[in-house]
């Protein structure tokens, strides 16, 4: 009976140890390509972590990972962490910095390596609270064939604002003549992004903060000249039937349809796209204005707060995943963009870029990239740019009263948030 | 022992076992409804974000800031234009094509089969489907439009005809159910009466109006409520169709806008405000219309 006791010992002590494993739940919020090369990354993680068992969970679209975030926050329900879009708004203003904490202790971090840009882009009130991870620029996308036929040169792309608008034009065409045009010369699904490109590159920062009191005001920067002038460039291409008005959400299919010369728009479509066209098209900086600028997009890692055990654990995944061979895989897998310097110099990166010149054009962005730090407004502010730019373009609001409101909504919108 | 109860007397056993039965169905009508419907009113008095624990009471602030805002007005008009051109376009045709299935002719069950199958398809899908549909470039719509020499049309990219591209697909998603009901209640009316009235001389008009529509009234009546509580809580067909609101916020109903600022802005204060006012909006029709269906209405 005592041997049995002891053997019934052993066996439950053996039980525990193999139940010691850490679990963790880990939501991402991409999918198709990106999606699987992260789940390959993170199934890789767990045969070299075996103690630690990872539950990766789709969370559905950024709006949608958005959502439960926000639900997970107020019911107390949230994973350990995830690739999350706006991550810095739902850890910082919860005083949420832990990530931070984390890698200052570890020596082995080396948060200089990432680019700073980057790092804005996973700020709160100006500290850190995420890491970058799934980073994208928008880039040019130029389809070759309407090109040549509008008589362009298909090897050179627009490069200045000028020149796309003078190309696309060029492009726009009513085929079967039933009098609106169905091939376009340009266009874009995120017109808030693109806006703020344009913006950036007319030398026009989107926000700025100045420090108040320990804390710091966001203030929006819409009532400069140089924003007005950007708002009629807009406005110039829709005159000049460069760019059609409001078929934004159709910009894509378009491209694809072979019905649209230009497609500004996401980095991250280089690795689907790729092959899957029934036309040929090339890659290209965004046209420059007075200078680069690129905003970047995007989700960043976050750590949320759990058990220390359970926060180890995520920390590692988090520090595996950014590791630069890692980072490196992903963004030839998925063309979203390397975060770190060291990534773009590894051999294997290097021999990719020979035969896959599109991504070295999207990589070669991050040194213009540029961001923002998160604030609880920016969503609003960014469907505020929405908003008034189709006012503009369909001829609403003229571009001097669309800027004014754009400014004062903003600066009340997040007055409201603080 | 016995209790009185609305001036009966009940076992107090039976009582408690009338609760006990209760039970399931108010326990999760207390959950889910009463307890919400309480706290709607309290976070509308508050700026709660979501994103921090707390909550501060500002008062009416919520209120005066969507009475203020052009798209809560615009929302609440686009709600009615909704209403007011779906639910008679509605009735009208699912009347007369129940009217039509019910009598003798030939692919009969292949019609109403036909009729009914857009209402078991999910409106996702549905929906997916006809933003296909109304494609201005490569649509068939636009396609079809364009054998007969009429230019291609905007559809849901052009705020003149966002609308009622919604309101079209909505009612093809709709019809076959007020159908069903319809052609129940026709069923439901005794043949002796339109015999007897088409032996005193009444025309096939005449019987329509005079017999069968008064003795559909209730089935009418029930059509028109349930169309108008339906239409005032649209928002999955214009939230997958127009994920923006529509051009220039022409589809942007009352649902979606507490929708966009709940969880897209964050700001479930003037969410709850904007609920409770379609809380009281509904309320008010359906006491209006409560008083002039006892007036209109013969329950026989």
């Amino acid at each position: 009976m005592r041997k049995l006791m002891l053997i019934l010992m052993v066996l439950l002590v053996f039980c525990t140890l193999g139940l010691s494993k850490t679990k963790i739940t880990f939501w991402y919020a991409i999918s198709g390509t990106s999606g699987e090369a992260l789940k390959t990354l993170i199934d890789r993680f767990q045969t070299e972590n075996p103690t630690i068992e990872v539950e990766a969970v789709y969370s559905g679209k950024y709006a949608d990972t958005a959502q439960k975030i926000t639900a997970a926050l107020a019911a107390n329900a949230l994973p350990n962490g995830g690739v999350i879009p706006a991550g810095p708004i739902f850890t910082g203003p919860r005083g949420n910095y832990a990530i931070l904490d984390y890698m200052l202790k570890d020596p082995t971090f080396d948060m200089s390596d990432f680019y700073d840009g980057m790092w804005d882009y996973a700020k709160y009130k100006g500290k850190i609270c995420a890491v970058p991870y799934n980073i994208s620029t928008p880039v040019l996308y130029y389809n070759k064939e309407l090109m040549e036929k509008a008589g362009l040169d298909p090897t050179k792309p627009p490069s200045t604002w000028e020149e796309l608008l003078d190309y696309a034009k060029k492009i726009t065409q009513d085929t079967n003549g039933d009098g609106t045009p169905d091939v376009w010369g340009l266009n874009m699904a995120d017109t808030a992004w693109i806006f703020k490109s344009f913006l950036l590159q007319n030398e026009n920062d989107i926000v700025k903060a100045i420090p108040k009191n320990e804390d710091y005001d966001i203030v929006p920067l819409f009532d400069q000249a140089s924003a007005l002038e950007t708002a009629e460039y807009w406005k110039t291409l829709i005159d000049e039937n460069a760019m059609p008005v409001g078929l934004h959400s159709l910009a894509e299919k378009q491209f694809l349809g072979n019905t649209l010369g230009f497609y500004l728009g996401t980095s991250s479509r280089i690795g689907t796209w790729t092959g899957n066209t029934a036309f040929d098209f090339g890659v290209g900086f965004l046209p420059k204005g007075k200078r680069l600028g690129i905003p970047i997009g995007g989700a960043v890692l976050v750590l949320f707060p759990a058990s220390k055990d359970q926060m180890d654990a995520t920390y590692q995944l988090i520090k595996w995943l950014t590791q630069p061979d890692k980072i490196a895989e992903f963004a030839m897998k998925t063309g979203y963009i390397p975060i770190r310097k060291s990534s773009l110099d590894l051999p294997e990166m290097k021999a990719f870029f020979e035969t896959k010149p599109f991504y070295k054009t999207a990589f070669e962005q991050s040194e213009y990239a540029f961001s923002y730090w998160h604030f609880d407004a920016m969503g609003t502010m960014d469907s505020l740019i929405v908003e008034v730019l189709e006012k503009i373009e369909r001829g609403v609001s003229t571009t001097k009263e669309g800027m004014k409101w754009l400014q004062e909504t903003t600066v009340e919108e997040i007055e409201a948030s603080m | 022992m016995k209790v009185r109860f609305r001036g009966q007397r009940f076992y107090l056993r039976e009582i408690g076992v009338a609760w006990l039965c209760l039970a399931p169905a108010l326990g999760l009508a207390v959950v889910f409804v009463f307890i919400p419907l309480v706290q709607v009113f309290f976070l509308s008095f508050t700026n709660w974000d979501l994103l921090r624990a707390t909550k501060n009471w500002i008062g009416i602030k919520n209120y005066e800031y969507i009475f203020k805002d052009p798209k809560f007005l615009q929302s609440i008009w686009n709600t009615l234009y909704f209403a007011g051109v779906k639910i008679p376009l509605d009735l009208v045709l699912s009347l007369f094509i129940a009217v039509m299935l019910d009598r003798k002719i030939k692919g009969l069950r292949f019609y109403r089969a036909s009729y009914f199958a857009p209402v078991v398809i999910p409106v996702v899908a549905a929906s997916l489907i006809w933003v296909w549909l109304f494609d201005p470039g490569l649509g068939p719509f636009n396609q079809i439009l364009g054998l007969f020499g009429i230019s291609p049309i905007r559809w849901l990219h052009d705020p003149a005809s966002s609308m009622l591209s919604i309101i079209l697909f909505s009612l093809w998603k709709g019809l076959g159910y007020d159908i069903v009901i319809f052609l129940a209640g026709l069923q439901g009316i005794p043949p002796t009466y339109s015999e007897a009235a088409s032996i005193d001389g009444a025309g096939q008009w005449k019987i329509f109006f005079k017999i069968t529509l008064p003795l559909l009234s209730p089935v009418i009546f029930f059509v028109i409520l349930m169309g108008i509580i339906n239409s005032f809580k649209i928002f999955t067909e214009i939230s997958v169709m127009t994920p923006k609101g529509g051009p220039l916020y022409s589809t942007g109903v009352i649902v979606f806008y507490i929708y966009q600022q709940a969880f897209e802005n964050y700001r479930i204060g003037r969410a709850a405000a904007a609920s409770v006012i379609l809380f009281l909006m509904i309320l008010a029709i359906t006491t209006v219309q409560r008083k002039l269906g006892r007036k209109f209405v013969d329950y026989e």
